[in-house]
């Protein structure tokens, strides 16, 4: 707590000294943007030995020091809703190169995948020894914003202004493209840099400074997360995803009796969702991964007329469930098939974004970078998103690495293209392939259907297949 | 004076009395001046028609940077020094470790170098700019006979701090360049020059002894031509058209000749690489110097 | 063929304003308000054609009915050549004094304020069929006997109609290659909704409007997913351009 305060009273400090001034001061790196690829980068920037120099400043529109610093002392209790899968090499990346340590009883590594196709029950179980781990974004944030604290650096190594908005951006030149950006921050500040990183997400104004133009399209589905507490601790420590029509669920594990929920499903269900009581979310959670379809749009329709009581919706669920269990073999196969019984959702951990797949034409220009959601936006069913965003930011590193041995501008167009070149096409591959995914499931067609799930029956059977998936999706594609 | 040679490429029949009344012996042709001349205001486009140049200067930088970290002993009873293929023995993060571990070692024993640097031909300073921003240089020193090209090099290095006071231009001939250098580099120019010989004993001169001269051209032969003149120029169109001459270009054995009769006992030639372009995939260095182009980097002995 | 489908072509292929701010000009028909042939028309689809149907006999009708002498009759069809399989010029006009009556009649009564559903508007062209109903299969027979009048008259209506549909409901407007698939679609969707309606005898031709909204909406679908897959080609072709260049940035 001593060392929060004394953090935050000196970039307090820091930003008193510095009044705005008519000439712009100068940094290298200017980093747009605290999510955990803006600070993965600051952090990895000021932990290589080739990049230390580089004069780093990182700007953020949240109270990065007041609000999610402090988790790293004192962890609240509950699990936050924000979590996302981390690859092994996302998660040594942030280990090694950017030297953070992540709090390890808060995340969850989990051996495997069991997805399920919610019209014909056709079954993918991938199994790898900690595929991925389930980390609280709020984690990655704070251990970066702990190392970056422990790394003690001087200001004119490292300056972090949070709580301050990109006001403008232009060239200092307006003629010449490849000419230092200087930027203007809401607070007065004004800056010159060298290299200008978007990692300012989907809105990026950085992206939109820089003219690159950004492709894809809405899904018009929504995501609703909730952080959930299960009956008991899970038996099988593994991520279920039950692909319904209206789109993926999934139900993530988090330590002990917790887990972590990301519903896809359309706007005015994912509305629905949002809007009933935590029982009945519970319920229907329950419900999503077990019955059928039917089932599920006969519960839906009960609950928009509002024609079914809390009592009844439960006892309704639970009779249906009860029916299903009857009808396996054994009992074993319950835990062997299905996630754990959800008990009880936190109570305002339900949140809904919309979902999207967007792709920028290209990741660079002279002296501007972009890495994470502000080049490449992509459905969560394959929990690829932050972990792509890690992958741009060890390219970026790597490029910058390079550029700088070579005694390269390291904003020259020339030092940052290979970024470029190494991160497209892994991108690419993993956008395509949950854009298929998405698609091939979004649709109740018997034909498609059927021919789905024979597909994944043959994968399932067929071993170096589904290594070859299971590999892809623990790798982020290298 | 002219030295005796017997390549006679590196010294022509000049017409006697011609050349050095009007021209500097050291000085590129009227033609070289202004086909550069040409080339000034997109010498900084990396995507425009010196892009190919742009990406050689990666493999110049690599090749000088590995000459010289190899040319510094570490002595350190502290440091493993690996032995050969240690890389296939050790799991990937240890072998990372033992290269973290000597690179830092090596960073530290060249801090205190700060080498002075002679470029000559610096053109637009494509070489000079990355030379003075390495931490090893003190400072960088840019010669060259066209004038746009030096104007361009001065508007392009005035527009990055960091080289503030650690690189000079200058449009001057070789020969009038006075003092001695640590590092001299003459890359990309030997074949744009009517008498090599002169570049050489010139450069050579503002050696400091243990300096090292770094330079590079296209051996004369049917593949250099093919390579760089057929296929870069007129085919792939990579290379503005009239940049090369096949009857300019200097073999490796020439250059390794020259310094043999001119310099015997005085310099050891401490790697010959050639170079060749990939397409989508930049310069690679090879093994087999005698064709197309290639580095070459000689030091001066005591 | 060709110099009539130039014909066709005068109108212009994608929609413009002043082309629909125009329509109080009677469109395709060459004769205007308060012409005896208009007069006759008219007297005849509201009157006489509900009765005795598409025929010369409901023509014959309204002439003695508005005291025109019933020679008239060849002068009414003065406009249509007389062709082997269709039995009288006259008919024919009255099919596309029809046609284009009930097209204009169409956009006659919008609030300028909120513009209608597609579906809507569907279904008002639908029900404007209603009394003359009984007679539909005759009229698409008419329609469609193949010859010059299906070509010159009968097609370019249907797609006018597909036109104004869009162009007065509150459904985005394209100018691009699915302007012409769009139109094609719903002129499939509104011809299959009138063979429907001939065979209807459900009451106040229920089962029609609901076929007529299963079909439009079915043609929607197909759009969506048609754009969807040129959006999806766009993207595609880009990204591959894109995935090229960045490979083209390592050399």
């Amino acid at each position: 707590m001593l060392a929060r305060s004394a953090i935050v009273r000196k970039y307090a400090l820091r930003k008193l000294a510095s009044t705005a001034t008519a000439t712009p001061k100068l940094t290298d790196v200017l980093i747009v943007g605290g999510g955990p690829a803006g600070l993965t980068l600051a952090a990895a920037l000021k932990s290589t030995p080739r990049l230390q120099h580089l004069k780093t400043t990182l700007v953020d529109a949240s109270d990065l020091m007041g609000k999610v610093a402090p988790f790293y002392d004192s962890p609240p209790e509950n699990f936050t809703n924000r979590v996302v899968s981390l690859t092994p090499p996302s998660k040594s990346f942030i280990e090694t190169k950017a030297g953070a340590r992540m709090l390890e009883d808060r995340i969850q590594p989990y051996d495997g995948m069991y997805v399920t196709d919610g019209l014909t029950n056709a079954t993918l179980n991938m199994e790898k020894d900690s595929m991925a781990y389930m980390v609280e974004i709020l984690n990655i944030q704070s251990s970066l914003l702990k190392r970056l604290e422990e790394l003690n650096l001087p200001s004119e190594s490292l300056q972090l202004m949070d709580n301050t908005k990109v006001a403008s951006i232009e060239y200092s030149d307006p003629e010449d493209t490849t000419s230092w950006p200087i930027v203007t921050l809401d607070n007065g500040e004004v800056f010159k840099t060298r290299l200008l990183v978007g990692a300012d997400g989907f809105n990026s104004p950085v992206r939109k400074f820089s003219d690159i133009q950004s492709r894809g399209w809405f899904y018009n589905r929504f995501g609703v997360v909730a952080t959930m507490k299960l009956e008991y601790p899970p038996y099988k420590l593994r991520g279920w995803q039950r692909f319904l029509p209206t789109g993926p669920i999934a139900h993530l594990a988090l330590p002990d009796d917790n887990a972590t929920l990301v519903w896809s499903t359309t706007e005015p269900l994912s509305r629905l969702l949002r809007e009933i009581t935590p029982e009945q979310f519970t319920g229907l959670v329950n419900a999503a991964f077990v019955l059928e379809d039917s089932d599920l749009k006969y519960f839906y329709r009960q609950l928009e007329k509002g024609t079914i009581s809390n009592e009844k919706l439960l006892e309704d669920i639970n009779f249906r469930t009860e029916q299903v269990y009857d009808s396996l073999e054994n009992d074993d196969l319950i835990d062997e098939i299905y996630p754990p019984r959800v008990k009880s959702i936190l109570g305002p951990s339900r949140a809904r974004f919309p979902l999207k797949m967007f792709h920028a034409d290209t990741y660079c220009k002279d002296r501007i970078a972009l890495v994470g959601d502000a080049a490449h936006a992509t459905h969560p069913l394959a929990g690829q998103g932050l972990n792509m965003g890690q992958g741009d930011v060890e390219a970026l590193i790597k490029a910058l690495e390079k550029a700088s041995m070579r005694g390269h501008d390291i904003g020259s167009l020339l030092s940052l293209q290979p970024f470029w070149a190494e991160r497209y096409p892994i991108n690419n591959m993993l956008l395509g392939m949950t854009d298929k995914l998405h698609k091939i499931y979004g649709t109740d067609f018997a034909p498609i259907v059927a021919l789905r799930s024979l597909g994944v029956s043959i994968m399932n059977k067929v071993g170096p297949l589904k290594n070859l998936i299971s590999g892809t999706l623990s790798d982020s594609g290298k | 004076m002219i030295p005796r040679v017997t390549v006679r490429r590196l010294v022509p029949q000049l017409r006697p009395g011609v050349a050095s009344l009007r021209f500097k012996t050291t000085s590129a042709s009227k033609d070289e001046i202004g086909h550069f001349q040409e080339l000034a205001p997109t010498w900084w486009d990396v995507n425009g028609s010196q892009r190919i140049l742009h990406l050689m200067n990666n493999s110049r930088l690599d090749f000088i940077q590995r000459i010289i970290r190899q040319s510094v002993k570490v002595e350190d009873p502290d440091t493993y020094i690996p032995g050969f293929q240690y890389k296939a023995f050790f799991p990937q993060q240890v072998s990372q470790g033992i290269e973290d571990d000597l690179d830092s070692k090596i960073n530290e024993k060249l801090k205190d170098a700060q080498f002075n640097v002679l470029d000559i031909g610096c053109g637009g300073g494509i070489l000079a700019e990355c030379l003075a921003r390495l931490p090893i240089t003190r400072h960088v020193t840019g010669v060259d006979l066209t004038p746009d090209v030096i104007k361009v090099a001065r508007e392009h290095s005035a527009k990055d701090p960091a080289l503030s006071g650690k690189l000079e231009y200058r449009l001057q001939a070789l020969e009038e360049v006075e003092g001695t250098y640590d590092l001299v580099t003459c890359f990309e120019m030997l074949e744009h020059v009517d008498v090599p010989a002169e570049i050489l004993r010139h450069a050579w001169m503002r050696l400091k002894p243990q300096g090292i001269l770094f330079l590079s051209t296209i051996n004369r032969d049917f593949i250099s031509w093919f390579t760089t003149i057929f296929m870069g120029e007129y085919v792939l169109k990579v290379v503005p058209k009239g940049t090369h001459h096949l009857t300019k270009y200097i073999k490796s054995s020439e250059i390794k000749e020259w310094f043999q009769e001119n310099e015997p006992h005085t310099h050891k030639i401490l790697d010959t690489k050639g170079v060749m372009y990939r397409p989508f995939n930049g310069w690679a260095e090879h093994d087999c110097p005698d064709i197309g182009n290639y580095f070459m980097a000689i030091k001066k002995l005591n | 063929m060709f110099k009539r489908l130039c014909q066709v072509s005068l109108r212009r292929y994608h929609p413009s304003k002043g082309e629909h701010l125009n329509s109080s000009r009677l469109g395709p028909l060459n004769y205007g308000l308060d012409s005896p042939q208009y007069a006759v028309l008219s007297h005849a689809l509201k009157v006489s054609v509900p009765v005795v149907g598409f025929n010369e006999r409901a023509i014959v009708h309204s002439l003695n009915q508005l005291n025109y002498p019933s020679t008239m009759l060849s002068v009414i069809g003065a406009s249509n050549s007389p062709s082997l399989l269709h039995s009288s010029p006259a008919v024919m006009e009255l099919v596309k004094f029809h046609l284009v009556q009930k097209r204009l009649q169409l956009s006659q009564d919008l609030s300028s304020e909120e513009k209608p559903s597609l579906e809507d508007l569907f279904i008002k062209r639908l029900e404007l069929n209603v009394p003359i109903a009984g007679h539909l299969s005759q009229l698409l027979s008419h329609v469609s006997v193949p010859g010059p009048f299906t070509v010159d008259t009968a097609l370019p209506e249907l797609h006018r109609l597909s036109d104004d549909l869009i162009y007065y409901s509150n459904e985005k407007d394209h100018h691009d290659f699915a302007w012409y698939s769009k139109r094609l679609g719903i002129s499939c969707a509104y011809v299959s909704s009138e063979l429907f309606m001939a065979q209807d005898k459900s009451h106040n031709y229920e089962e029609t409007f609901q076929f007529a909204r299963d079909k439009l909406q079915r043609t929607m679908q197909l759009g969506e997913y048609y754009n969807n897959t040129e959006e999806w080609l766009w993207y595609t072709l880009l990204n591959s351009i894109n995935l090229a260049k960045s490979q083209m940035a390592r050399g």
